[in-house]
């Protein structure tokens, strides 16, 4: 059975980092104990090359690090919320979406649910829910709805 | 007033989409038509066509990556912008392309 994009097992509350590397390396290690990478070190690779190219700090205190990589296995959609806000280049932020993309892809269903994800994200109302969410699950109830 | 827009980011996969709708959302903020078609990771949607092209006043065009068919554009003003500033100013690019717009008229 194809898995899903997110589940609690990549939903992290009150994490506590000071370093872009730090967190992207933790969300890592959840995705790959789900089972969703293939090799969590090129992953990483992958991501901090994107990471390279330009900032993923988008505004509105969150960061989107993401990578489409030949060492992904499933399409996953990580959400960290930080304990305390953290440098991200030159913005500071409060919140992360990690994405894991295969490479070459598998089909569009995943990247319909994250085109809309981030559409969504210009939005005041959407961000307050993410913030405000209680539990793991109502978060991924949130982001389920696309 | 009408505004055209093209987004496109390296990986197709965020910015593309939030500068896509935060041009929109700004457009609508200020009650301008706007259209914003899309070129990333799930392919070109939203399309914009010769007609929206014959009834706009300029299209808005990301510079991060190179835009697929810009010829389409040649016979009206392009603005040039990086994919970041629109998502995180995309108001403030509204309201100076606007106000060039009407100095123009």
């Amino acid at each position: 059975m194809e898995k899903e994009l997110i589940n609690t097992n990549i939903v992290l509350f009150d994490v506590d980092v000071t370093e872009k590397e730090e967190v992207i390396g933790l969300i890592a290690d959840a995705m790959d104990k789900d089972g969703r990478l293939i090799d969590k070190k090129g992953y990483v690779e992958d991501v901090l090359k994107r990471e390279a190219t330009s900032s993923t700090a988008i505004g509105f205190s969150t960061a989107t690090p993401h990578a489409k990589s030949v060492s992904v296995k499933s399409p996953s959609l990580a959400f960290v919320r930080l304990k305390q806000p953290m440098k991200w280049d030159d913005e500071e932020i409060t919140m992360l979406f990690q994405i894991a993309v295969p490479s070459p892809g598998q089909g569009d269903r995943h990247m319909e649910i994250l085109a809309q994800l981030f559409r969504n994200l210009v939005y005041d109302e959407f961000r307050d829910k993410l913030r405000a969410a209680n539990s793991e699950q109502e978060i991924v109830d949130i982001l389920k709805e696309f | 007033m009408k505004f055209l827009a093209i987004t496109a980011c390296p990986s197709g996969v965020a910015h593309t989409y939030m500068a896509a709708e935060a041009l929109s959302k700004a457009c609508k903020e200020k009650g301008i038509e706007c259209k914003v078609e899309t070129q990333g990771s799930i392919g070109i949607e939203n399309v914009i066509t010769p007609e929206d092209v014959k009834s706009a006043d300029c299209v808005i065009l990301t510079k991060d990556m190179p835009i697929k068919n810009e010829e389409r554009f040649e016979d009206i003003p392009k603005i040039k912008i990086n994919i970041s500033d629109a998502v995180k100013k995309a108001p403030a690019i509204i309201t100076k392309v606007e106000k060039a717009i009407l100095a123009k008229k």
